[in-house]
This record gives structure tokens, sequence and C-alpha cells, in this order.
């Protein structure tokens, strides 16, 4: 049972290294402009669009 | 967007902002798709109070908001700004406000154009985008 779940795991551990490569994009939370305005600036010399959306 | 604008320039460094809230009946923070927009150069925000909203409507007043803006644009005057786009180029930067607005657009739909147009113009010029 051991030596089963001991070869199980290199396929395990691909799973998972997989599943987070493919997660999704996250959603920030922000209560104010300020965290746009740092990330903004942090990209300073490249071109930006912000965009104004609603999720329907 | 996601179609038109970001695989269109897919070896740009263009950077967008997708600021999310609720503006019409049954938006709700668990609505939103994070299939819409998958590129890495897209950064989301959920903004609950709708300030970026709030913000960039308070500025539209502006003499350079003014001149920036799509021709086609709708539906402004509003409290809060939104179904919108506005780009800006490697040289703006925020302090009181974010400056050197190249284009801007409402709704995203009716003025794409030209929101494809600006972003055209300003990967190509030279030293942009790469």
């Amino acid at each position: 049972m051991l030596r089963s779940s001991a070869r199980m795991l290199p396929f395990v551990l691909t799973l998972a290294l997989v599943g987070a490569c493919q997660s999704g994009p996250a959603l920030k939370n922000i209560s104010s402009v300020d965290a746009l305005k740092a990330r903004f600036n942090a990209d300073a010399g490249k071109p930006r669009i912000v965009l104004l959306l609603s999720p329907t | 967007m996601q179609k038109e604008i970001l695989d269109a320039h897919r070896d740009s460094d263009l950077r967008v902002y997708a600021v999310w809230f609720n503006m019409v009946e049954g938006d709700a923070r668990d609505r939103w798709s994070p299939e819409l927009l998958t590129d890495r150069r897209v950064v989301h925000f959920w903004d609950e109070g709708k300030t970026v909203g709030a913000f960039f409507a308070r500025r539209t007043q502006s003499e350079e908001m003014e001149q920036a803006l799509a021709p086609n644009s709708s539906g402004l005057g509003q409290a809060v700004l939104w179904d919108s786009y506005l780009v800006f180029g490697p040289e703006s930067r925020w302090d009181n406000g974010p400056t050197g607005i190249r284009r801007w657009g409402r709704t995203i739909l009716r003025t794409r154009n030209d929101l494809g147009e600006a972003v055209k113009g300003l990967l190509t010029a030279p030293g942009v985008g790469k």
C-alpha cells in the first residue's frame, strides 16, 4: 500500500503543478483608486488601458 | 477586447487594468467571469464602492479628457463612468490623476473601432510597445 502511494506521488505532484499553472486570473478587491494608481505607476513606460466594466 | 486588442498585439507590453463593479440589476462579484479576459497582461480589480468609476466620471469635463473622447461616445454625464475604456501612453504618470490620455470612449462596443485605432497607433509608434 505504502509502495503504491509512493509510486503515485510524482503523478499527484504533476497534477497539482498543472492545476496551479492553469488557474484563472485573480480578482483583487479595492476600496479606493490607490491600488489602481500604484499599479498604473509601476507599469510606467508601457502603454496602458483602464477598463471600467460591470459583470453582466 | 481579448481578441481584437490583446490577441492582435500578442507580443506587446500593453497592460490592461479591468476594474469591475456593480452597475445594473443582477450585477454581483460572484457573477464575474474569469474566462472573459484571460490574458496575463490583464489585472482584474473588484471595486465594490465604484470609486474608480466615480473618479473618472469627475474628470470627464477636463479639457484633456474632452479632446481624447471618441466621437461616437454616448451615455456620458453620469456620476459613475462605466462600460468605458481609457487608453494611456507609456509616458503617462498618475499623481493627482493619470496624465497623457490618448483616447477614451463609451460604450466599449459602440466605440470599439476608436479603441482599436488608438491602441494600434500607440503600439506602432517608434520605440513603443515592446
